[in-house]
């Protein structure tokens, strides 16, 4: 039978049921009208208004409202706002508190996973339900202040009036107790939930100085700030960002040094912004930066704590947002973004020449191939001749103008760079391996490029590098582009150019009200010992200029109180 | 936030010695050897002193008028009608000028480096710098002479330095040059190498009046020993006949240097540091040019003034090399140049005459603004 079947299909014609595909179709249009048009609790009461929620949200308008004292409108508007029980992790327990002889119906609310949940069984829920049913000795005259004073034992609770409140607090991981007869509720701060560590950093590694970095918690990254600076006007201040999310955000600086419009500049920023998520700090820089079309950042962004402590002590404000490993500090100018904070760990000699040798490095990465196309396109003559005879002998074979062999070589090492970032770390390698060594030695036989440029090319890699801040980095990787062109069409005539527009947009751009280029354009006062050379530690008594900072010194003139002779020991001698 | 322009003594101060440096980079030595002969580092010498004096006498007239500059002044001199002639006066000639060192930097950079591009394509690369300046203004300018400056003077010294080697002190005999009287001519003639000082009469506002000494002698005296090395050194190493035939000297200088078999025939980088010094000129006098049109016409904003205004020179600066005029060096231009010297004297005297914007007991003379 089942091979006359099978003979069957390709005899006779079987039609086939349709199968249909998923189709993203747009919503239907939901008459939310009646739901977002309401912002009395009444509603929930209304029998007639019942199905007003299906399929719409709570308004906002509605959540304003205070605290109702009847723990069945609480219980609607907790269940229809969170839509539980469709809401999985949102976990919702009914109790009973006894307080002298009266029963009230209690609630708790909050949500799973962010939550600790012995916290909540130990210190709330276990003395609300068996430490009510002991005797009272003590006349209970107001049922809210007795639970508060003697039925919770928990210390991070307090008092919420509003909806808003109870909604904001339960999503960061708070727990919320509605008690009848109650016109407000608790509100216990129990959040935990699983996170990173403090790790080394990664991305601004030293040998010298703290190995920690801030993680994805804000209160870890704050508190990560208050051990290394341990100063009582250090200053905290939290903003919540995003609509929808009210990431918390804390704006920190230390108040008697940070200038105050300064701050006042910053919080106007930080709390203007209005969108419904915000992620990063990344995204959070982007949207309080000066300018949004200019190559170089604007703001600095670190992982490592030590250095948005040493930048709030010399009067920066730091704004760290909740999920991001990176505090933004501000304002930042060119030096911020050529320092690490190694420099200061060691001594001031190796330092100088470190930051010589990084200066050459950006010079190298920004200019190098723009000036190679120059000189082997325009300036020959500059190229001492033996040299000349042995790039023009690589080059024999090349069928590539100079231009094309080096944009071929520069776009084949950021696709090796942007590939090696996001392959996984074990076959990382790999591509280095594979897209520097093979590609480049098979690149050179093939005659696609001559090896000069390969040099020129990894040394430019080496340069950029060599430039402290990541973005600052992609910025410089970026403009080069320019100068290849510049140096291409007109030599160190179109490099002269180029370099005169780049200065203009850097000189023109500021952050936070500094103009970027300070100190070098415009020029401020030299007592701030720690531009482009870093002097001794113990001739840095001034804070820089630029941050018209409260308290401009950060030191006396002898901080070093051994180098003077004092008139005990005169007395000795 | 701020509109006010505002830049310190020093961004003033390599402004101003930029103005003049440039034009050691295009022919300045050769002029002073076509004047004096083998004396014409005197020259050099002579013309800093003048300008000194010069600047003296104006810093003490300008104590009896307030932080104004040129526009300001003949507005409160002679009224409004003044002002405009003032203002237009001294907008043809930045033009006159910029337009006339456009046309000669672009001539210089296609003999010296682009030989094979037209002539227009080269200028367009000027103006390009030209156009972004005037776009970002005057404290941006400012600014980043301040930085830019010094290197293209590191660049040159180093230049020279490097062709000690070929020093022959016999090519400064005879010790007086040409005479006298040869002397005497070309230091009145150029003088005209100083005539961008009007342009420091125009930044007295954006820094404080007080740093106007500063800025003024720190500027001649830097740019005066400057005139005076690249002179000398040009002398030093081509004697007088080779010297007066050389085109572009502190190019040819370049080209004589040769240190070893690795560092031979270093002009290019005298190309580089040359045009950043080219750009910088052309962009602030450029800019200013846009800067005091808009005042002088009281214009709420200068950015629509920049193309044409730019049209303007690129086509003053190319009709006078399609015209093959020699404008640069030549004696008739030398004199026009000087008005950059003696109008500013001629305003400032009246101003102080009239002690214009001065505070008057408690309140301000003359309309000053606040």
């Amino acid at each position: 039978m089942g091979f006359l079947n099978s003979i069957g299909k390709y005899i006779f014609y079987k039609e086939q049921k349709g199968k249909e595909g998923f189709v993203l179709k747009e919503n239907k249009a939901i008459n939310c009208e009646t739901a977002q048009n309401i912002a009395s609790l009444d509603v929930f009461d209304k029998k007639e208004l019942e199905g007003a929620f299906v399929g719409c949200t709570v308004n906002d308008d509605i959540l304003k409202n205070n605290i109702s004292s009847d723990i069945e409108l609480n219980k609607k508007i907790m269940m229809t706002t969170y839509d539980m029980p469709k809401n999985t992790d949102l976990l919702y327990r009914e109790f009973n508190i006894t307080v002298k002889d009266k029963v009230l119906r209690s609630f708790i609310v909050f949500i799973d996973g962010m939550t600790d949940r012995t916290v909540i069984s130990n210190n709330i829920l276990q003395p609300l339900m068996l430490l009510s049913n002991l005797e009272i000795k003590e006349k209970p005259v107001d049922v809210g202040e007795f639970i508060f004073n003697r039925l919770i034992p928990y210390n991070q609770i307090k008092k919420v009036q509003k909806y808003t409140e109870v909604i904001s607090n339960v999503n960061f991981g708070g727990c919320v107790i509605f008690v009848e007869g109650l016109e407000y509720a608790f509100m216990a701060d129990t959040k935990f939930w699983d996170h990173r560590g403090v790790n080394a950093p990664k991305s601004e590694t030293v040998i010298r100085g703290p190995q920690e970095a801030f993680n994805e918690q804000i209160r870890a990254n704050t508190a990560l700030l208050r051990k290394i600076l341990k100063d009582k006007d250090l200053m905290i201040e939290g903003v919540t960002i995003g609509k929808r999310s009210n990431t918390p955000c804390a704006v920190m600086y230390i108040k008697d040094i940070a200038n105050d419009s300064l701050v006042r500049e910053v919080l106007k920023r930080v709390k203007s912004i209005k969108v419904d998520y915000i992620f990063d700090s990344g995204e959070l820089e982007q949207l309080i930066e000066d300018n949004t079309f200019m190559a170089a950042p604007q703001i600095l962004a670190t992982e490592r704590p030590d250095k948005v402590a040493m930048m709030l002590a010399q009067g920066n404000v730091a704004v760290a947002l909740d999920g991001s490993p990176f505090v933004l500090v501000m304002p930042a100018t060119i030096t911020e973004f050529l320092h690490t904070t190694e420099d200061s760990n060691i001594r001031f000699p190796y330092v100088t020449f470190i930051r010589m040798i990084r200066i050459i490095g950006i010079a190298i990465a920004l200019l190098l191939p723009g000036i190679y196309i120059a000189i082997t396109t325009f300036h020959q003559e500059m190229i001492p001749t033996n040299l000349l005879f042995a790039i023009e002998a690589a080059r024999e074979n090349v069928p590539f103008p100079c231009v094309v062999e080096i944009l071929i070589m520069e776009l084949s090492f950021e696709l090796i760079r942007e590939a090696g970032i996001r392959v996984p770390g074990a076959i990382g390698s790999t591509i280095g391996i594979v897209g520097g060594l093979i590609l480049g030695q098979a690149a050179v036989m093939a005659n696609i490029v001559s090896p000069v440029m390969i040099i020129i090319v990894a040394i430019t890699a080496l340069g950029s590098f060599s430039v402290p801040s990541f973005s600052m980095s992609f910025s410089i990787r970026l403009i080069r582009f320019a100068y290849i062109i510049l140096g291409a069409v007109a030599g160190f005539l179109g490099i002269a150019l180029g370099l005169v527009l780049n200065s203009l947009l850097l000189a023109s751009s500021k952050s936070f009200g500094v103009p970027f280029l300070t100190p070098f354009g415009p020029v401020t006062k030299d007592k701030y010992a720690d531009k482009l050379v870093r002097q001794p530690i113990w001739k840095q008594e001034k804070r820089p200029d630029y941050l018209n900072t409260k308290d401009i010194k950060s030191q006396p003139k002898i901080s070093r109180g051994w180098s003077v002779k004092d008139s005990n020991e005169k007395d000795e001698d | 936030m701020k509109n006010k322009i505002e830049f310190g003594s020093w961004e003033a101060t390599a402004l101003m010695i930029n103005l003049v440096f440039a034009q050691v980079m295009l022919i300045f030595p050769k002029d002073m050897v076509h004047f004096g002969g083998s004396a014409g580092w005197m020259i050099s010498i002579i013309i800093t002193l003048i300008t000194l004096i010069y600047f003296t006498i104006v810093v003490k007239l300008y104590k009896n008028i307030g932080s104004l500059d040129l526009i300001d002044i003949s507005a409160s001199v002679g009224g409004r009608i003044f002002k405009v002639v003032v203002g237009l006066l001294i907008t043809v000639f930045l033009t006159l000028v910029v337009s006339i060192n456009l046309g000669a930097f672009a001539q210089t950079f296609k003999i010296i480096s682009l030989d094979k591009s037209p002539l227009e394509y080269v200028g367009v690369l000027f103006l390009i710098g030209m156009l972004a300046a005037a776009y970002y203004g005057i404290e941006v300018v400012a600014r980043i002479n301040a930085f830019l400056v010094p290197i293209v003077i590191v660049g040159f010294i180093l230049i020279t330095l490097g062709a000690i080697p070929e020093f022959e002190t016999n090519n400064l005999f005879p010790i007086l040059g040409d005479g006298y009287a040869s002397i005497a001519k070309g230091s009145i003639l150029k003088l005209s190498v100083f005539s961008s000082i009007i342009i420091l009469f125009f930044m007295v506002p954006f820094f404080k009046k007080q740093y106007l000494k500063k800025v003024g002698y720190s500027s001649i005296i830097i740019s005066g020993l400057l005139l005076l090395w690249s002179t000398l050194s040009f002398i030093l190493v081509f004697p007088y006949e080779i010297a007066i035939d050389k085109k572009v000297p502190i190019f040819q200088l370049a080209r004589r240097i040769e240190i070893g078999n690795y560092l031979q025939r270093i002009e290019s980088v005298f190309v580089l540091i040359s045009a950043i010094s080219a750009f910088l000129f052309l962009g602030v006098i450029f800019t200013f040019i846009i800067y005091i049109f808009s005042k002088t016409l009281d214009l709420k904003r200068s950015k629509p003034m920049i193309l044409p205004m730019a049209v303007i020179v690129f086509s003053l600066a190319l009709i006078s090399k399609r015209l093959n005029i020699e404008l640069i060096g030549s004696n008739a231009l030398n004199l026009i140049w000087l008005t950059g010297m003696a109008l500013p004297l001629v305003i400032i005297i009246m101003g102080a005459v009239k002690k214009v914007g001065v505070k008057d007991n408690g309140g301000v003379k003359n309309g000053q603004k606040n």
